[in-house]
């Protein structure tokens, strides 16, 4: 099997030589008609005619030997160059990482470098003997007969994406390109294959399409946190007006009319009590109004502004203590924390998330509580809060972030439930975003982020 | 004399009672039926005002609009839809004072909207004046208008 064959047009060559010969015949006829001529003309004596006869002659055949060497060898010299640039393509072809194979016009393989060996797994020797259709896959096995109708059909050269067969049955993602063979005369014999294998190409572009699919994902995903934040903020203020407010009449109502109707049941001292029922609910629905126009400063332009996230965590926790001196608590604030922020609501998230650690460790011989800074794999900060208090089941963390959501019952840990929400939403509008770990009895870590994750 | 009927639709027991007090004090010349949510309000009004010439349908709909099962902006479009109710007097009493309900609300074209005070004095003061409002000094659109 040899991998270099010569089918240039040989007529040009024939042209060239004949002419040659040609010229030479005319130009020999000439020299031999005109020198006898001269001859006689330059000399008039027969033994100096004689003489330069012989000079004539053998300078003839010196000349006619010159040309003879100077042919000979530049034939000699072109050919064993072609010889060894026609050695040195066969070894590069058979030596090519891509499988590169000839398959005569009946498919059957003529030629099979070692690429093809390495890819496939059959020898070159086994190769001779090998069934063109063991290489291509059950759902291809028609790829052959089409392509070699195609080169049969005049194109030059065929090129495609394809899968071929392994000896160990693995499918290979190869691109393939097919030329056409031909004998000295033209004449087609068979088709050349080269198979460059293309997995990795191939992965690397699925790898891309994954990539850009994920990126889509995200930005859905951040699209849908926004969505939730702003529902979760329309459901908050609806419910404050709505549900709150409803039982607020009922006691006020109600004990209006236990006033009204049963006042000659109740003692003074009894009547006094419920005017101080009704003055509570008229305050707690102003309180009410109140809390709606927080949420509504909350929805209210930010200004960011760089803050000194530790000095606002020292303020929250000394507020803390001087609200309740005879606990004990450790507070470890991390120092050097800073924040891209708008100042009013980020001291709000310390405030909260702080506040919780402490009402939430209330039950602690030791409490102790640590506000921090890490680092996620983006290199973007991610702040957090942790206790070692009450904590929570991990089941419902996602709940903790609702608007009155709670997992501690009132009478244990007093509150409303409001406070994380606030920090969801604060830590949504600077586009981070915020979630908590906890186990119960052991404490809880709320970690956020000021801005979007990179990416 | 025919008795009115005044629709109040809430789910709320106490509201309910609370509103009733309001209402019972008063003296009104009505009745009042109450519908517990929003399936229930539309099936009533549906059975009288498909009924011809069955009961006379309301004076005036008090309608709450945090309903369970069909909400109360939904039971206001589908009174407005129903070419015998177009022109049923619907006030809506509801504790939101949300812009968004008050704009759905006058979208379906709610004849009021009413936002109720947490103070039982000036709630039952606030029915108590709508109620007589639609009961007493409305006239009503000519029969003929309805369709
Ligand atoms: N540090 C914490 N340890 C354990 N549980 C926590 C912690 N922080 C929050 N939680 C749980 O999440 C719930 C919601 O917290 P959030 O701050 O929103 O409400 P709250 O503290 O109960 O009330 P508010 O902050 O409105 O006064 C809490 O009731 C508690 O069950
Ligand atoms: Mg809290």
């Amino acid at each position: 099997m040899a991998f270099y064959s010569v089918n240039g047009t040989k007529r040009n060559d024939r042209l060239t030589a004949g002419w040659l010969a040609f010229g030479y015949l005319a130009v020999a006829c000439v020299w031999i008609l005109m020198s006898d001529r001269l001859v006689a003309m330059v000399a008039r004596d027969a033994d100096v005619q004689l003489a330069l006869q012989h000079v004539k002659g053998v300078g003839f055949v010196v000349v006619t030997a010159v040309f003879l060497y100077v042919l000979v060898l530049r034939e000699l010299r072109a050919r064993s160059a072609g010889e060894s640039a026609s050695r040195m393509l066969a070894t590069v072809l058979r030596n090519s990482s891509d499988a590169i194979s000839v398959l005569d016009l009946g498919g059957r393989i003529v030629a099979w470098n070692h690429g093809a060996e390495r890819m496939y797994g059959w020898t070159e020797k086994e190769a001779e003997e090998l069934e063109v259709r063991r290489l291509l896959p059950e759902e291809g096995q028609s790829e052959i007969e089409e392509l070699l109708a195609r080169i049969r059909g005049g194109e030059a050269l065929v090129t495609y994406p394809t899968r071929r067969r392994t000896r160990d049955g693995r499918l290979v993602d190869v691109w393939l390109t097919a030329t056409r063979v031909s004998d000295e005369t033209g004449q087609l014999t068979g088709v050349a294959l080269t198979e460059h294998d293309v997995t990795a190409e191939l992965a690397a572009s699925r790898e891309v399409v994954r990539l850009n699919a994920e990126l889509e994902e995200r930005v859905r995903l951040r699209t849908r946190q926004l969505e939730t934040a702003n529902a979760e903020l329309e459901s908050f203020s609806y419910s404050v007006s709505h549900d709150l407010r409803a039982p607020l009449r009922a006691i006020d109502g109600f004990s209006r009319a236990l006033l009204e109707d049963c006042a000659g049941q109740l003692s003074s001292t009894g009547q006094n009590y419920l005017e101080r029922v009704t003055r509570a609910c008229g305050r707690m629905g102003q309180l009410i109004d109140d809390l709606l126009e927080l949420s509504r400063t909350t929805r209210a332009p930010m200004s960011v502004a760089t803050v000194d996230l530790s000095r606002v965590a020292e303020q929250v926790a000394s507020d803390l203590r001087a609200t309740e001196p005879g606990r004990e608590v450790e507070i470890r604030v991390a120092k050097d924390l800073s924040a891209r922020a708008d100042p009013v609501l980020l001291r709000a998230v310390m405030q909260n998330l702080v506040g919780n650690a402490w009402k939430f460790t209330s039950q602690k011989s030791v409490a102790v509580i640590e506000v921090g800074m890490e680092c996620d794999q983006e290199g973007q900060p991610v702040y957090f809060v942790r206790d070692n208090g009450a904590g929570f089941d991990m089941q419902f963390a996602g709940k903790l972030f609702g608007p009155f959501q709670r997992l501690h019952s009132e009478s244990e840990f007093p509150g409303t439930g409001i406070g994380l929400a606030t920090v969801a939403r604060i830590v949504g509008r600077h586009g981070g975003r915020v979630w908590a770990e906890g186990r119960p009895g052991e404490g809880a870590t709320i970690r956020f982020t000021l801005s979007p994750e990179a990416g | 004399m025919t008795t009115r009927t005044i629709l109040l639709v809430e789910d709320n027991a106490d509201d309910e009672a609370l509103a009733l007090r309001a209402l019972r004090r008063d003296g009104l010349d009505a009745c009042v039926e109450v519908a517990r949510d929003g399936a229930e309000a539309l099936e009533w009004l549906n059975a009288r005002a498909d009924a011809t010439p069955g009961p006379s349908l309301p004076v005036v709909v008090l309608l709450d609009l945090k309903l369970p099962k069909v909400g109360g902006i939904e039971v206001l479009g589908a009174i407005r839809r129903h070419p015998q109710m177009a022109h049923l007097p619907v006030v809506v009493v509801t504790s939101s004072r949300e812009s968004r309900d008050l704009a759905a609300c006058y979208a379906e074209r709610a004849n009021g909207f009413v936002c109720k005070p947490v103070e039982f004095e000036a709630f039952s003061e606030a029915i108590r004046t709508v109620v007589r409002y639609w009961l007493e000094y409305n006239v009503p659109p000519p029969v003929s208008v309805g369709d």
